[in-house]
């Protein structure tokens, strides 16, 4: 039976830096699935991405007395799973600099049963972001996908915030351009 | 910010939005001059504001965790949890090194820790009663279901099932009964989870069902059980049981009666309120999800049962409220709005990690 812990991020980490194994546990529910989307987003393997968020999320435990009081696990977390999955791309040679797609090609058969209308619209919106220019798609995934916020997504690529927020509205207006058939009114924005 | 506007007063050219100050308000990055400045040229500009609304809709983090979460169905975070755990408590300082195989993509029952037990029980208790024959002993089992020694339901399922003796349960979601013994001179059920039981009386061969740490046992009756964290919840809706802890004596426990509540504790005490069956004590039967007062970890480990959705509270006030609600055949992301709303929190989506953060 599920147990629910009651805990900020704050109180996870600092619990996680103190040797909380039950800590640990909330982080890692937390975090597996949304980390394995996103690593799966630039491997293109499931199996693959498991495989570097499961080393990751060791490592993160192994680290713990190092991690940053001041900061969330997310933070690392994402850090890490972005720079080993960067390692294993680099490592099968198969490009040099990351490309992440959108994590979000459910099977076909997912939605066999929706109206053409939403699965146009959900093809028009993979599309939009995919077409993204490959930073700005990272900074956008990070945040609406993955749910980080500005100062995380900054930690994970090694950028500043202000670049972040660059990007976010620069995602944003071509996303806006991009997706103007389906909104209402138009093109006034 | 500068706000931005394609309607600005006349003399001053049109400026297009400032996208950034936008991206930044939407996403709660904004700072509180900022996100005032951005409110108000969104009143000032309703045609633009419901286009952001609508695009929200579609790219916004709400509309993508949506996505998420289905995709995020077919990721076995259970297993792999229990591979990295083992890993992690052999050799804590292990670098890493390890190359797991990946994980089998479904939530099997099974793998749930209370239902693994079960399953052992299953196969020894099967062979059991195939060896013997002497399960029915008064008349055959439906002919719709085969005979069996336990019954499970996984996340939001419900299933009645009709017992050897004809007695009748009902049983919750995440649920597992087995039938640890059930002849001709007794019947020993063990309940994880929740069931309600409809017994057909027999005096000779006592209806004792064991949930929890408590021990229930029928003397004419029709009742409902809940357990599986430290309470064991009993409520009675027809005739007479006996509830005591398991470790009590036959007899001296306590006599419940028709309307009656029960809840018996970690320590084996009992609380009894005479006559204070409410029609939430049975709602789950006809698949209604129902919160009466419900305070937080009743509601996590309810929408875990029903949806598989793990709630965590992130803020210790909100973790102290009580809720209320009553759903039935609704979709979970429906059961979640109204729980945010109804404690005035933010949801944000993980996974399937639900998590509540005061606004």
């Amino acid at each position: 039976m599920y147990d629910a812990p009651f805990m900020s991020d704050a109180e996870l980490l600092a619990r996680l830096r103190a040797g909380d194994a039950t800590a640990f546990d909330a982080v890692f529910r937390d975090w597996y699935a949304p980390l394995v989307r996103f690593a799966e987003g630039m491997l293109h393997d499931r199996g693959a991405a498991e495989e570097v968020v499961q080393d990751v999320m060791l490592e993160l435990w192994r680290r713990r007395d190092g991690l940053d009081p001041t900061g969330t696990p997310q933070a690392y977390l994402f850090r890490s799973t972005r720079n080993r999955a960067l390692n294993q791309l680099r490592h099968r040679r198969v490009q040099l600099r990351s490309e992440p797609q959108l994590a979000a090609d459910a099977p076909p058969h997912a939605r066999a049963d929706q109206h053409v209308g939403t699965e146009e619209l959900e093809h028009a919106i993979r599309r939009a972001v995919e077409d993204l220019p490959p930073r700005c798609r990272e900074v956008f995934e990070l945040s609406r996908v993955h749910g980080l916020k500005y100062a995380e997504i900054a930690q994970t690529l090694g950028v500043s915030v202000k670049a972040v927020e660059a990007q976010m509205g620069r995602a944003l207006r071509t996303m806006r351009e991009r997706l103007a058939a389906w909104l209402p009114g138009g093109e006034t924005l | 910010m500068t706000p931005p506007s394609s309607d600005r007063p006349s003399g001053s050219a049109p400026q297009p939005p400032d996208w950034t100050a936008i991206a930044r308000h939407l996403d709660g990055e904004s700072d509180a001059a900022e996100a005032e400045r951005v409110r108000g040229w969104l009143v000032a500009h309703p045609g633009d504001a419901e286009l952001l609304d609508a695009l929200e809709a579609r790219v916004g983090r709400a509309a993508f965790a949506a996505r998420e979460a289905a995709a995020s169905r077919t990721i076995d975070v259970d297993g792999a949890l229990a591979r990295v755990t083992t890993l992690r408590d052999k050799d804590p300082m292990r670098l890493s090194t390890w190359r797991g195989v990946p994980s089998i993509p479904a939530r099997a029952w099974w793998k749930h820790p209370a239902l693994a037990a079960a399953a052992v029980l299953v196969v020894a208790v099967g062979l059991y009663l195939a060896r013997d024959g002497r399960v029915r002993d008064d008349g055959a089992a439906p002919a719709t279901e085969p005979l069996a020694a336990s019954y499970e339901t996984g996340t939001g399922e419900r299933r009645t099932h009709q017992l050897p003796d004809g007695s009748t349960v009902v049983l919750g979601p995440r649920s597992a009964l087995v039938l640890h013994r059930f002849d001709a001179g007794a019947r020993q059920l063990e309940l994880t989870g929740e069931g309600h039981f409809v017994v057909r009386h027999d005096a000779a061969r006592p209806f004792t069902v064991h949930a929890g740490g408590a021990t229930i046992v029928d003397i004419g009756t029709a009742f409902t059980v809940r357990s599986g964290d430290a309470r064991t919840r009993v409520a009675v809706t027809e005739g007479v049981v006996e509830m005591r802890a398991g470790t009590a004596l036959p007899g001296s426990g306590v006599v419940l009666r028709r309307g009656d509540v029960a809840t018996l504790d970690a320590s084996g005490a009992a609380t009894v309120q005479r006559a204070a069956l409410a029609p939430s004590d049975t709602a789950w039967t006809s698949g209604r999800l129902v919160f009466r007062d419900a305070p937080m970890s009743e509601v996590a480990r309810e929408l875990y049962r029903w949806y598989g959705v793990r709630l965590r509270i992130a803020d210790s006030s909100l973790a102290r409220l009580h809720y209320n609600d009553d759903v039935a055949g609704v979709p979970v992301a429906r059961v979640l709005d109204n729980l945010a709303a109804g404690l005035g929190a933010r949801l944000e989506m993980r996974g399937d990690t639900a998590i509540l953060h005061r606004r």
